[in-house]
């Protein structure tokens, strides 16, 4: 352990006892091992802001975070902050740091309850075996949240954001990225720029999608009475269903191609069509102004 | 221009300088809005680096014209994330300083936004009495605001 070290350790103490939790911080042009551990409630808050490299998040059975991994080079500090209830882990860079830092590779291992928010520039970010809801947000990193979830909220501006969970309240979005959904149920909000949606899950009682040129390939089921509506500029929009659901369908295009798969008699020329499927009890809208819309049974 | 915005100016700049010669004031040869009856030609695909450079090319052209008659927010903390106190706390806006081409990259996909506005606006033209084209374009409007304030929360 050379000087530098030992300072900074003692820096830390003194931290410490002023109140504020620092881990010690990389040196400039020398990546740093982390190794850190902190209290925090089953039920607890972790926030985790990294911009560049990655972000691991495994649930396990301890009532703590345990905070391993490697800081970039030009990191200032790993500031972790809060308490056992709250917690902040957030990764620093000197003010005078502008572009090209160095990538930060954390990996965390939390209470499987704890509520998550994470942060992200251009890092990825990765949650698995966690069952608390989940606020994540990156700009340019992928997102994959492999979770048992209820409630769960995630956007990008142009990384791709995949969730596999049983989540009963989502709500995905982003500019230019594929939004792919597996298992989730209840209630969806989803929507993209360009990017293309995938959805395969239910039953749902709301959904709610948008898109103004991605495509939207969807498997569902609806609750009875539950309500669909898709919208589109130019994306197409297929939706399979297990069975003929029970709802009012409306489907129309302005200028592409319908086809109803549990209605086989339809005009070829028509861009408009209106039907009740069983009780029509729920409602199913599907609009596209230049996309395709195709509706029928899932052959799953 | 003072020292951070000149470094932000060249970090921006720098992934996009093969792109500097390029005539953004040309002017389309032919109308690029055919054929509306039948089809909506541009259709979504994901850009490759040649197609994000040259969305960020011209996104920087409307960005620099939009800084200069936006004001700026109040000054405060360089790191919006440093204030970050908890989770209960609503998101800052990232910091897009830090990470190479983030910036250029987010106006790429705000020219995207704006462009896929237009589109629709043009589509309302077509068929006014669409409510869908009207959702859609204000899901879209408010996501081009998010995108505008991104990069304006970073413009001191």
């Amino acid at each position: 352990m050379d000087t530098a070290y030992t300072f900074r350790n003692a820096a830390g103490v003194l931290l410490v006892l002023a109140g504020l939790c620092t881990a010690p911080s990389g040196r400039a042009g020398e990546r740093t091992s982390i190794n850190e551990t902190r209290a925090l409630a089953a039920s607890g808050k972790l926030a985790i802001n990294n911009m560049a490299g990655s972000i691991v998040v495994r649930g396990w059975d301890r009532n703590e975070v345990a905070i391993t991994g490697t800081l970039g080079a030009d990191v200032e500090k790993l500031d972790i902050s809060g308490d056992a209830n709250n917690l902040s882990v957030v990764v620093r860079y000197p003010s005078r740091v502008h572009g090209n830092v160095d990538d930060t590779e954390l990996e965390l291992r939390v209470p499987a309850r704890t509520q998550l928010a994470i942060d992200a520039v251009s890092a990825d970010v990765r949650v698995s075996d966690t069952s608390g809801n989940i606020d994540a947000r990156s700009v340019s990193g992928d997102v994959l949240l492999t979770v048992g979830s209820g409630e769960i909220k995630a956007s990008t501006v142009s990384g791709d954001l995949t969730v596999r969970a049983p989540a009963y309240k989502t709500s995905l979005n982003s500019v230019s990225g594929d939004l792919s959904a597996s298992g989730v149920r209840g209630s969806l909000d989803a929507d993209t720029v360009s990017g293309d949606l995938s959805l395969d899950g239910g039953s749902f009682s709301a959904v709610k999608l948008q898109s103004v040129s991605g495509d939207l390939n969807l498997k569902l089921g609806l609750d009875d009475g539950g309500t669909l509506s898709a919208e589109t500029l130019s994306g197409d929009i297929g939706l399979h269903l297990p069975k003929m659901p029970d709802a009012k369908l409306t489907m129309k295009t302005f200028s592409g191609d319908l086809h109803n798969g549990f209605a086989p008699q339809q005009d070829d020329d028509a861009h408009s069509l209106s039907a009740t499927l069983g009780s029509g009890k729920g409602q199913i809208a599907l609009h596209s102004f230049s996309g395709d819309i195709q509706i029928g049974s899932d052959s799953r | 221009m003072n020292r951070d915005t000149r470094e932000q100016h060249e970090a921006d700049e720098a992934p996009i300088a093969g792109l500097r010669d390029l005539d953004f004031s040309a002017q389309p040869s032919r109308d690029l809005w055919p054929g509306i009856a039948t089809r909506l030609a541009p259709r979504r695909r994901r850009l490759g680096a040649n197609g994000w450079m040259s969305l960020a090319a011209a996104a920087c052209v409307v960005a620099i014209v939009g800084l200069a008659v936006v004001p700026a927010p109040p000054s405060g903390d360089a790191a919006p994330h440093a204030q970050l106190a908890g989770i209960d706390q609503a998101f800052a806006a990232p910091d897009l300083r830090v990470v190479a081409g983030s910036r250029a990259l987010v106006k790429a996909n705000l020219q995207l936004s704006r462009n896929s506005e237009a589109q629709i606006r043009r589509a309302l033209e077509q068929d006014p009495d669409s409510s869908s084209l009207r959702h859609l374009l204000l899901t879209t409007e408010s996501r081009s605001d998010q995108l505008h304030h991104m990069l304006l929360a970073q413009a001191t």
